[in-house]
């Protein structure tokens, strides 16, 4: 029996790769506003389920820290080190990451969320293999709109 | 009236549960559980996906689904399962990977043996088509594979 799966599409956008604890989650690399240092938090600053919040372009943005569920946490362990600030339109949104990746030139096959899995509110849209890891496939509206029904 | 008869995979979930499927539902079994990768806020019994044959699918987890405990991994199998998707004119399929604790028994179901659901767990009518009463197993549901990879 041959078996066709649910329809796949192949992508070459650029994306961002932000690596939470062992989860990946892939956004538009055109909605990353800026990298900054999670040294530079200021944690007195914190509100609104954050860790805190970091400063760009004379802008404050206030920190997330998603655990592997992508609940909202309150205390960011020295591991994740970098503050990715995403952006669309007038809406924003940080997050503490261990690392963020840029993914170019690469061409991922992107799978839709399977049905069986699918949840009222989750921000993951979709999923894609890249050599032994997961990504994720999100946005930052979806995970603000998570984070805002979280926190 | 003629007792037709079907052919079918027995299988034991992780649990103590046991159910079948049509023979042409399941493509392959895995004998050990390979690697698989967390999907946050998916569904718990659905919480996983593997690679199999360059897709992405599904490890679905019955027994969480019936309100079990998941099994220690060192005594997964994964048999992959199909149903179809979409209607005639744009059919596709839609591939899962069933846990289970040993190789399934292929076995014949007859007409005479339909029976009616066991009335625990609640959550077997949402999931199976039909039951049938096997021999030494008593009443065996036969699992709905569209009601489980295609949620409502």
């Amino acid at each position: 029996m041959s078996a066709q799966p649910a329809q796949a599409f192949a992508v070459s956008e650029r994306f961002a790769v932000l690596n939470l604890e062992s989860v990946a989650l892939l956004v538009p690399l055109h909605e990353i506003y800026s990298l900054e240092s999670a040294r530079d938090i200021d944690s007195t600053r914190s509100a609104g389920g954050s860790v805190g919040a970091v400063r760009s372009a004379d802008s404050w943005f206030s920190v997330f820290f998603l655990s592997d569920d992508l609940k909202p946490q309150t205390s960011l362990p020295d591991t994740f080190k970098v503050c990715a600030i995403l952006a669309v339109g007038a809406v924003t949104l940080s997050l503490a990451c261990r690392s963020v990746a840029t993914l170019e030139n690469t061409i991922l096959d992107l799978q839709p969320l399977p049905e069986c899995m699918r949840t009222a509110g989750s921000p993951i849209q979709a999923l894609a293999h890249d050599g032994e890891r997961l990504l994720c496939r999100t946005s930052m509206l979806a995970l603000a709109a998570h984070i805002e029904h979280a926190a | 009236m003629t007792d037709s008869t079907g052919d079918a995979w027995l299988l034991q979930l992780t649990g103590s549960y046991r159910a079948a499927i049509g023979l042409r539902e399941m493509l392959y079994v895995l004998p050990e559980e390979p690697v698989s990768h967390l999907v946050p806020l998916s569904r718990p019994h659905a919480a996983r996906v593997m690679v199999w044959q360059s897709q992405l699918i599904p490890l679905i987890d019955l027994t969480v689904f019936l309100g079990g405990d998941p099994a220690p991994d060192a005594r997964r199998m994964i048999g992959i399962v199909s149903c179809a998707a979409g209607n005639d004119s744009k059919s596709t399929s839609r591939l899962g990977g069933l846990m289970i604790s040993r190789t399934p028994e292929r076995i014949q179901v007859w007409d005479h043996q339909a029976c009616g659901l066991p009335p625990a767990p609640a959550q077997w009518r949402s999931i199976a088509a039909s039951c049938f009463r096997h021999p030494d197993h008593g009443p065996v549901p036969i699992l709905d594979l569209a009601a489980i990879l295609l949620p409502n």
